[in-house]
């Protein structure tokens, strides 16, 4: 009898200890970013490590750099099991502020450093053109030299035939060059032209470009206090984690 | 402002322009393209060779005439005059692997060739010279 009130008495402990331990509940928030602020209430949780807490009413805040703030209630209850995943928005100014970030950026790129390499490559290509036209020019100039000189003194009449439509064909060509090179060099001198106030003009208004800035807000704090009492002496420590 | 730099830019533009040199150059005739002027025929080969035994020269001579030519004077009956240094040595009746004996002694010769029509006693003008040295 003894025995059986003593196993009663064991168990009824047992019993009375599982539940003076099962008087809390398990919260885990897993958030992206990782490394968001977490807060319940005013404890400050890291995201994927569960914690537990004793039931009741919380509020749920994070925020992130960034990142929109976030908020909502939650209520724990005993032996319950809760886990929320969140993913915080970027701020819409945030957002705002790329926009107009990549727009500098875009605008900077195409008028600071895009108009003079492609002037000059325009240039350099009309340069090597102008020079192949000038020298083919040349060429057939004096082509057409030499055969206006050898039909002079010609005196077979195949032979005078022959340089004629020879020289005939050389002023042809030189016409037909001279006045490609006449374009070419049109070209050439108003790419130069055009293109040294384009990229001046360009580069001078890049400079005037006002680089967006982001004014960052700070929506919930990461310190933690830790209030420390020293034993034996007269004074209390708070203390922070950053 | 604007109004210099476009107006350096027109006048670097204008002044790039090249001019044209062979505007002024034209060919202005040939005194041989006359019909009295004409000359037919030209010399396309000469060469010479001895054979043994034999103190004489033998000289081979082509030539071609003028197909332009030809077409001027359709039918004409014609006949070829070779000259050596400018004086009268033979007549041929056809241009094709013309072969002689010309029995020169070694020396420097020039041969030229014209067209005798023979029914009017026309002559062309001689051909271009070809030179020749007799060993």
């Amino acid at each position: 009898m003894k025995t059986r009130i003593k196993i009663l008495v064991f168990i009824g402990l047992m019993m009375l200890t599982t539940i003076g331990y099962s008087q809390t509940g398990t919260v885990k928030i897993i958030t992206n970013p990782s490394k968001a602020i977490i807060r319940l209430d005013t404890t400050l949780l890291k995201s994927n490590v569960p914690v537990q807490v004793k039931p009741g009413d919380y509020t749920l805040k994070m925020w992130s750099p960034k990142r929109r703030f976030y908020e909502q209630k939650l209520t724990v209850k005993s032996d319950s099991n809760i886990r929320l995943m969140k993913t915080l928005t970027f701020e819409p100014e945030y957002l705002k502020y790329q926009k107009a970030l990549r727009k500098y950026k875009y605008k900077r790129v195409t008028r600071k450093y895009l108009p003079i390499p492609i002037f000059l490559g325009l240039s350099i290509y009309n340069f090597k053109e102008v020079s192949k036209y000038s020298s083919k020019v040349d060429e057939n100039y004096n082509n057409a030299i030499n055969q206006q000189e050898s039909y002079n003194t010609a005196r077979f009449l195949e032979s005078i035939e022959s340089h004629k439509v020879s020289y005939e064909g050389y002023k042809n060509a030189y016409d037909e060059n001279r006045s490609k090179l006449n374009r070419v060099k049109f070209i050439t001198y108003s790419t130069l032209a055009i293109g040294t106030f384009v990229s001046w003009y360009l580069l001078r208004n890049a400079s005037k470009l006002e680089k967006p800035v982001y004014q960052e807000k700070t929506l919930l704090s990461n310190l933690e206090f830790n209030y420390i009492q020293s034993e034996g002496s007269n004074f209390v420590m708070l203390t922070f984690n950053f | 402002m604007k109004r210099l730099y476009v107006l350096i830019l027109v006048s670097v533009v204008l002044s790039s322009c090249s001019k044209d040199k062979l505007e002024d150059i034209k060919l202005e005739g040939n005194p041989h393209e006359e019909f009295e002027m004409m000359v037919p025929v030209i010399i396309t080969n000469l060469h010479s060779f001895s054979t043994t035994g034999s103190f004489d020269n033998r000289v081979v001579i082509n030539f071609e005439v003028s197909t332009y030519y030809l077409s001027l004077i359709q039918n004409r009956p014609y006949k070829f005059r070779l000259y050596r240094n400018g004086v009268y040595r033979t007549d041929f009746l056809s241009p094709d692997g013309m072969f002689f004996n010309d029995g020169v002694t070694p020396k420097t010769y020039n041969y030229t060739v014209s067209m005798k029509f023979t029914d009017d006693g026309f002559e062309t003008q001689q051909s271009d010279m070809e030179l020749i040295t007799i060993d």
